[in-house]
């Protein structure tokens, strides 16, 4: 797989265009479905997706061939998520802590102001509530848990893909898991 | 959260990664049977994967590779490191 694509890859730096969207076909349902997870639109997962393409063709000289370039497409697509859902919010730190309360920070708001009421919640098909549950998710944890449930990468790979240490992905796994089961409740 | 200790929790969480050792997975175990709390604990938490598994792979939208192409500029960036021309 790598060697294909290290191959494409070198037919691109060379001049040819047409050889790029090969390895487009290759990663886009992938990379489509991450930014679907993350984003919860599909028409923000189309714009990101189709974004993090273009930067890697833009940047593919940059793309060390020693790599996998999934890690590295996907590196990709999930900072411009994060930045995408960053924009969207209000402008304050998002790590900075409520006054008044313990140790709380924005995420934690965040996630609690995305709310619904119990009946429309149960009211829901499957495939809305997995989706409902993913985007109400603090960014951090729901970046760790789309690459760990949803593509079934291993931890290492998703450590290498938010460029954060194994054991940051870990805690964030742990966490993410719990925030998810607290937000269930009873099911 | 529970009473118990962290490592208990710790354990239940590798065990979920496929990271514990049987020694772990032992201690995990004889603490679930004797411990109604944690395994509570442990079933919300295998049920929050269970259920984030639920999630069906969703494809890109016809075209979405052609829309890349459109997008492209003229020509990527050459590296600025100079050197041998191919």
């Amino acid at each position: 797989m790598d060697e294909l694509i290290n191959k494409r890859i070198n037919e691109v730096l060379a001049g040819n265009r047409d050889s790029f969207e090969e390895i487009v076909l290759l990663f886009q349902h992938r990379l489509y479905h991450v930014c679907y997870r993350m984003l919860g639109s599909k028409e923000e997962a189309q714009d990101i997706a189709q974004e993090a393409f273009v930067r890697a063709y833009t940047n593919l000289s940059t793309f060390d061939q020693k790599r996998k370039f999934s890690t590295w497409i996907f590196r990709i697509a999930t900072n411009l998520c994060i930045d995408r859902i960053r924009k969207k919010k209000p402008d304050y730190s998002l790590d900075a802590q409520v006054p008044g309360t313990d140790g709380l920070d924005m995420y934690s708001q965040i996630a609690a102001a995305d709310d619904l009421p119990e009946e429309e919640v149960q009211r829901m098909e499957t495939q809305e509530r997995v989706q409902y549950e993913v985007g109400r998710l603090p960014e951090k944890y729901r970046a760790v848990i789309a690459l760990r449930y949803m593509e079934e990468l291993p931890l290492q790979e998703i450590a290498d893909i938010l460029d954060i240490p194994l054991g940051t992905v870990k805690t964030r796994v742990h966490r993410g898991r719990d925030a998810l089961r607290k937000q269930m409740g009873t099911m | 959260m529970t009473k118990c200790s962290d490592d208990v929790v710790q354990y239940m969480h590798e065990y979920l990664d496929g990271e514990s050792n049987p020694e772990q997975e032992r201690v995990l175990k004889e603490h679930l049977d004797s411990c109604g709390e944690c395994r509570e604990l442990f079933e919300e938490l295998s049920e929050a994967i269970a259920f984030l598994e639920l999630a069906e792979p969703i494809e890109a939208p016809v075209g979405f590779a052609e829309g890349v192409m459109a997008k492209l500029p003229h020509h990527p960036k050459q590296k600025k490191t100079g050197g041998v021309n191919r």
